[in-house]
């Protein structure tokens, strides 16, 4: 794969990903109701950014073994769960609009 | 989510003020809290295995913790994740270039700095803290400007409660749920942001300015597009969707807010 290929793919993924968090954290209160919304989107947060440290910590690990051609298919894999994640968490609590 | 936003006229009393000041500082601490966390990415290219460890640690993932509990918290605008987000990641940008300039003095001057700003927004709050004191009621959440007239339009979906009727497993199932979807997809986000330049460095051959840019495109990208984000009370609005008049369709979400 080019450079080049291997740049546009991250750009994509950025733009693709860039609106998700903050939509997300916008969505719990819709989800679970405004009142108590407040304690779960910090916990998420926390949640988010323990997983920043975990995952990219995991993937060091993984690069140490295997070298840095790990490192797009463990994005990819990350991905499936999250799709997922979200998708039952769309059956069980559907954004009330 | 522009400063005029944020004006609140004289003659509404002590609480808008204190509510106005709030909002102020609240904004001004994402934009603080990012200037240095964006300094600190730069400036750990350069050691990526220590990267995670170093900007992850636990006092920083408190502040971030703070920020977006802070962010629900901003009181003439509660519903601009993505706008807050886009302040913070702004600021980062501009710590990440700031950070570079500063790249032969081993990051010394971009710390000096990254300390003095965190110390005045330490100072900043807890002036506001000693000029208004915890335990007086906080003032009522007022509507957006722009949107005169009787509060009723987007009121009753905040009003209601999705989860009534729901059993504990159900809502024990969602919140975790909620926490996964959270660990697993920042987890994939700022990996590929913490790697992206290992990666361009040493697997696509680029130069270590090449690879530089890549991460400054990468941070550019998410703030651009957090930037331009939609407001989220589109979502609720429960009139008509289409050609509902020009509130409805001044309103509409351009791309994403929704999924």
């Amino acid at each position: 794969m080019s450079p080049l290929a291997s740049i546009i793919g991250f750009l994509v993924l950025t733009v693709s990903n860039a609106g998700v968090f903050p939509a997300l954290a916008a969505m719990t209160p819709l989800r679970i109701g405004e009142a108590r919304a407040h304690h779960p989107i910090a916990l998420q947060v926390s949640a988010g950014m323990a997983g920043g440290a975990a995952i990219s910590a995991l993937i060091g690990l993984l690069i140490i073994h295997s070298g840095l051609v790990v490192v797009g298919p463990t994005l990819l894999g990350l991905g499936l769960p999250v799709m997922a994640a979200s998708a039952t968490l769309d059956r069980l609590a559907p954004v009330v609009a | 989510m522009s400063p005029s936003r944020l004006k609140v006229p004289k003659d509404r009393g002590g609480a808008e003020a204190a509510a106005r000041r709030f909002d102020r500082l609240s904004l001004w601490s994402f934009a603080f809290l990012g200037l240095p966390d964006g300094g600190r990415r730069r400036l750990s290219g350069d050691a990526p295995q220590l990267q995670s460890l170093d900007r992850r640690s636990w006092a920083h993932a408190g502040g971030d913790h703070g920020r977006f509990g802070r962010c629900r918290a901003v009181r003439r605008a509660p519903d601009d994740a993505a706008g807050v987000a886009g302040v913070i990641a702004t600021a980062g940008c501009c710590g990440m270039v700031a950070a570079a300039f500063d790249h032969r003095r081993a990051g010394v001057v971009a710390f000096v700095v990254s300390g003095a700003v965190d110390v005045t927004a330490i100072l900043l709050w807890l002036g506001h803290r000693s000029r208004f004191r915890p335990g007086v009621p906080p003032p009522a959440r007022s509507r957006r400007r722009g949107t005169p007239g009787p509060a009723t339009e987007i009121e009753p979906a905040v009003a209601s409660d999705p989860t009534s009727g729901w059993g504990r497993s159900r809502t024990t199932v969602v919140l975790a749920l909620g926490l996964l979807v959270f660990f697993l997809f920042a987890g994939l986000e700022i990996s590929a942001s913490q790697w992206l330049a290992s990666y361009a460095r040493h697997r696509l051959g680029l130069s270590a300015v090449g690879a530089g840019v890549c991460a400054f495109g990468f941070w550019a990208a998410v703030t651009a597009v957090r930037v331009c984000s939609p407001r989220r009370p589109s979502l609720r609005h429960p009139g008509p969707s289409r050609g509902g008049g020009p509130r409805a369709s001044s309103r509409a979400p351009r791309s994403c807010g929704r999924r």
